[in-house]
């Protein structure tokens, strides 16, 4: 009985997937072989030669000033922890991520506001 | 299943030649990406998101693994995909930390379902019936911890073997067992006798 089930699950789960698979709108199936298409001209790219040198360039800047910013002091008076704030860090240079690199100016912005400052730990409770 | 999907010609081919090749990661990435692209929607819920992270799931496969054996491609795709979705969680997060402080709402789920475009159907009715199903399905996978929703869709959803799981999780074969027989129980206790 209990094996029956199992089965019955595994299988109507099988099914139920591959019909909303199957049922993947236009748009959707439409941006999904654009993404292909985008993958598949990689294949077209001469290796680049040092060019990961300015990413790395980039990362230790955003590293640097990431770390600047959470080692401050403006994280260290609450309960914002050593090993958060390298977490943090880790995620923040995570490869292919250039986002947050591109948002330095904002972490900058972020520091320099007194409220900021003022907080025990602004970070804190937030997920 | 990959393995149905992929042609025999497609499976163990050392891939050499350019076009030969392209050819066939073609044929790769057009079996799985609709699949790639629902299991990411099950715990991004987003389709902007998850569009972007099979993307780059894709042109990863493709820039370091594409000269690979093709046999390798499912667990090593479904690797980097976890991977591209576990750390999109883990910036949530960061990103989350900072959107509170001041206090601004994020966009809600109302409003990626909202714009989302409508099913298309002969049948209005059974697609409700399907696509209830599925969303109880994917609200059952979404209360799974992590390890256990990804052994759970790489054994029944993909179809992998126990090696293969075991290669796209990064983890022993004893704990891929674990890990979905812990899934299955789960599931049932969550979808009921009823389900579907």
């Amino acid at each position: 009985m209990n094996d029956r089930r199992q089965s019955e699950i595994e299988s109507a789960a099988r099914k139920v997937f591959e019909q909303s698979v199957g049922e993947l709108d236009g748009a959707t199936r439409s941006k999904l072989t654009q993404a292909r298409h985008r993958a598949l001209a990689e294949l077209e790219q001469p290796p680049a030669v040092f060019g990961w040198l300015p990413r790395a360039a980039l990362a230790t800047l955003a590293a640097a000033a990431v770390g600047v910013w959470l080692f401050s002091g403006n994280g260290s008076d609450g309960e914002l922890t050593e090993t958060a704030a390298v977490a943090d860090i880790e995620i923040l240079l995570s490869d292919d991520e250039l986002e947050f690199y591109e948002e330095l100016d904002f972490y900058a912005w972020l520091e320099s506001q007194p409220e900021f400052n003022g907080l025990e730990d602004p970070l804190d409770g937030a997920g | 299943m990959i393995s149905t999907v992929l042609t025999d010609d497609c499976m163990n081919l050392n891939v050499e030649d350019g076009a030969t090749g392209a050819q066939h990661l073609d044929g790769f990435l057009r079996s799985i990406e609709g699949r790639a692209y629902r299991i990411t929607m099950m715990t991004v819920r987003d389709a902007d998101e998850a569009l972007d992270i099979v993307q780059e799931a894709m042109i990863k496969l493709v820039r370091r693994y594409g000269k690979r054996p093709s046999s390798e491609w499912p667990p090593l795709f479904y690797r980097i995909l976890q991977n591209r979705t576990r750390d999109w969680h883990r910036r949530q997060n960061v990103r989350r930390k900072v959107i509170n402080f001041f206090g601004r709402d994020e966009a809600t789920n109302e409003e990626v379902i909202a714009n989302a475009p409508g099913p298309v159907s002969d049948d209005p009715l059974g697609q409700l019936e399907r696509d209830a199903a599925m969303a109880s399905l994917e609200t059952a996978l979404g209360e799974l911890p992590d390890r256990q929703r990804e052994a759970f869709v790489l054994r029944n959803l993909e179809g992998m073997d126990v090696k293969q799981t075991a290669v796209a999780m990064g983890c022993s074969d004893g704990s891929v067992k674990t890990h979905y027989s812990r899934a299955i129980q789960r599931l049932r206790e969550r979808l009921g006798d009823h389900w579907p």
